[in-house]
């Protein structure tokens, strides 16, 4: 029970918030998710991922 | 919501929950302060989750509606693990995404049906967002630009064609420290320079935070 509390409060790292972004966490997806409902920090920390992924995306295609 | 700009990057342990088991009894009890609780703790996170998925349309009345079958399905006994709050939060969150799309699917061809193909709403994000998208895409072209060949060629395979990163690194000859470093500079670079654009618009604004 302590580990998963553990588990659901930490902030997932930058390639995690990254693979969510990209919709490729798959079987970590449960815990992301859980974490980022009551999470701001993560909450802001995914909305950049999103839009810097976003950004790289259409600008590589525009390339 | 200009997402390009974050000054602090936090990883590992964060601060410890909320008791669950506490708040999951006043709510069962019908005690006010149950609800507030769990309002106030999740409204931001289930906005943001019903946002990221179904945009802004109705989000109010779908946050409110969430939190009403959160708080009766509570009430009723169906929580049988109140530790498991947010596992529980989330399903109930992801099936209301679902149905919502289903709902959406279901009227959008019931319209192409009957108007032969008229759109139902428009999901076009709003003229300050797309301004916002504008700038991050010329900030991100600024940074490919400025790259070597190679490593551009690294992030356009990674985030254009979505390649798997085990992939790019055989294909390239690349450790996955390397690759690492290549995506970590760039969205380093990326956000730095979305600081320095907003650098003097928060020096003009009269409200900082």
């Amino acid at each position: 029970m302590v580990a998963m509390a553990q588990e659901l409060n930490s902030h997932p790292d930058e390639g995690e918030l990254e693979k969510y972004s990209m919709g490729d966490l798959r079987e970590e997806e449960d815990r992301f998710e859980e974490h980022l409902l009551h999470c701001e920090h993560c909450q802001r920390r995914l909305a950049e991922t999103d839009a810097y992924v976003a950004a790289m995306r259409r600008a590589a295609a525009a390339i | 919501m200009n997402s390009a700009v974050e000054p602090e990057v936090q990883t590992g342990p964060a601060p410890p929950d909320p008791s669950w088991c506490d708040l999951v009894e006043r709510i069962r009890t019908a005690d006010p302060s149950g609800m507030e609780g769990l309002y106030s703790i999740l409204a931001k996170g289930v906005r943001y989750y019903l946002w990221r998925q179904l945009g802004p349309q109705d989000l109010d009345d779908k946050v409110h509606d969430l939190f009403l079958t959160v708080n009766q399905s509570i009430r009723n006994g169906e929580l049988r693990e109140p530790a498991r709050l947010m596992g529980y939060v989330r399903t109930i969150v992801r099936r209301q995404v679902a149905a919502d799309i289903h709902g959406a699917v279901q009227s959008r061809r019931t319209r192409v049906a009957l108007d032969s193909g008229v759109p139902l709403s428009d999901h076009r994000p709003d003229p300050e967002h797309q301004m916002i998208e504008r700038q991050n895409q010329d900030l991100a072209m600024r940074i490919l630009g400025s790259l070597h060949k190679r490593d551009r060629q690294v992030l356009m395979r990674f985030y254009l064609r979505e390649e798997p990163a085990e992939q790019i690194c055989r294909e390239m000859d690349l450790t996955e420290t390397q690759f690492r470093l290549i995506k970590s500079r760039a969205k380093a670079r990326f956000t730095e320079l979305g600081r320095r654009r907003l650098a003097p618009r928060a020096g003009l604004s009269p409200v900082t935070h």
